[in-house]
């Protein structure tokens, strides 16, 4: 059965005790296109008009507490085993606290490695949002934190648009903002941009979400190698269930010391990004 | 070729492109998590939501007419009962129904079965006063207008706030009548 209307709504006491999953869900896509566009003009006109930039990144923003508000859990859905995030949480000033796990698809284990969670979002955050995977995922060859997820024609631009005087606003922001959501809760925190990028034989460029992780993910690789020794070495300052909290398996083989992806960046390459997934 | 008369609000959501439902809530959740933050008093945001949906509204029933081949309805009555069984089908991909008519055929009560908006939501003890749905209201209000009738919807039943389901009251003010001829300056 399409849609929602699956039989009355029943009414509980407490959210929590709300079952997630209703089956998938949908609505059309006008009513979406058209509440995104509500969102953009109210912040456009809000009183005191807001930069362009500074709008983007309000929208940002908004993709942003979009997903604080989610916590993925069941296969299916972007809700959550906890399924508590209300999206009033945060504004009654009750912080709903609940420690977040990613849980990834595959045997609901968290992604620790870079190229993990990346794929995560390239593929599966993609496929529940949107329907499809991300048309590209590349990683930079010149900085190795940065990493860009492109698509043709993102959902959000697809009927949107730009004045010419509002120059490169692109509302791929909120996409950037929700991606932001799902690295920072996973706990690979970064800044993430979305940009237009010409494309050759094109009418429409491309957007381009640039994704650049936060400088200590770089030594996170190095961190656990640390964290071993300092375990043969009895450091005794670094408590054992820390180096297992970054580590899921102590027994990790020890060439981690090198991730795959680093020996990559070292070959030389004319492009200036790479293809890691399409 | 296209489909000469009425066509279903079933059938009308199973053709066209959909998306999935909780990018909607969420996204909508951030709108008003934005305007709680901005506006501040509940009462301004009950206000700007259904300004919003006033504004949804009148683009929405553009779309609305073109896929749906209604043709005029003849009294309010149908207009609401199009409204909930087909409107509310399309778009939101929920279905609806129509109750509490009053003696004069102008008041009624649209009670909606599901309510894609409000999954995850729960109100706070400070945000009490708030019509988390007000867009709705809004939209049916906007979409009307457009279609020369005046109304007034208000929330007579609110789950978020303890109430057993969601009901809409419609009211019809007055029919505005269709202005002829139409200025061609401007």
């Amino acid at each position: 059965m399409i849609g929602v209307g699956s039989g009355k709504m029943k009414q509980y006491s407490n959210i929590l005790h709300k079952p997630l999953s209703k089956g998938k869900q949908e609505v059309s896509l006008s009513a979406f296109a058209i509440l995104f566009s509500e969102l953009l003009q109210y912040n456009q006109t809000q009183g005191s008009g807001l930069m362009l930039v500074s709008l983007m990144e309000v929208i940002s923003e908004a993709g942003g507490c979009w997903l604080s508000c989610w916590r993925s859990g069941s296969r299916t859905s972007l809700s959550s085993g906890q399924g508590c995030c209300f999206i009033f949480g945060l504004v009654g000033g009750s912080v709903i606290d609940i420690p977040f796990l990613l849980w990834m698809l595959q045997g609901n284990r968290r992604e620790i490695k870079l190229l993990g969670i990346l794929s995560f979002v390239h593929s599966t955050v993609w496929k529940v949002l949107f329907g499809k995977v991300a048309d590209s995922l590349e990683k930079g060859t010149e900085h190795e934190d940065e990493y860009m997820i492109s698509e043709k024609e993102l959902l959000v631009n697809r009927f949107i648009s730009i004045p010419k005087d509002m120059g490169t606003f692109n509302c791929g922001a909120f996409v950037a903002g929700i991606v932001r959501g799902v690295l920072d809760s996973a706990g690979f925190p970064a800044v993430v941009t979305a940009h237009f990028v010409p494309m050759e034989g094109q009418q429409r460029p491309r957007t381009t979400i640039l994704i650049k992780f936060a400088e200590e993910l770089m030594y996170r690789p190095y961190l656990r190698w640390f964290l071993d020794y300092s375990e043969l070495y009895g450091f005794p300052y670094i408590h054992r269930s820390e180096a297992a909290a970054t580590e899921s398996s102590a027994s990790a083989p020890r060439e981690a010391f090198i991730p795959a992806h680093h020996s990559a960046v070292m070959a030389p390459h004319a492009r200036a990004f790479e293809v890691v997934a399409l | 070729m296209a489909p000469v008369g009425p066509r279903s609000g079933d059938a009308i959501f199973a053709s066209v492109e959909r998306v999935n439902a909780e990018l909607f809530t969420l996204t909508y959740g951030a709108i008003v998590r934005q305007l709680l933050t901005d506006l501040e008093e509940v009462e301004e945001v009950n206000k700007q939501l259904d300004q919003m949906g006033h504004n949804i509204g009148v683009r929405l029933i553009d779309e609305f007419l073109a896929k749906s081949n209604v043709s005029r309805c003849v009294d309010f009555k149908e207009t609401a009962e199009v409204i909930a069984k087909v409107g509310f089908k399309m778009f939101l991909g929920v279905s609806a129904s129509v109750t509490n008519w009053d003696a004069e055929g102008t008041c009624c009560s649209i009670v909606l079965e599901d309510n894609p908006l409000v999954d995850f939501v729960e109100l706070p003890d400070t945000c009490q006063g708030l019509y988390y749905c007000n867009i709705l209201s809004g939209v049916i209000r906007g979409a009307l207008e457009m279609v020369s009738m005046k109304t007034e919807v208000t929330w007579a039943r609110d789950m978020l706030r303890g109430d057993d389901a969601f009901e809409l009251q419609v009211k019809l003010v007055k029919k505005v009548p269709e202005e002829y001829p139409y200025k061609d300056d401007e």
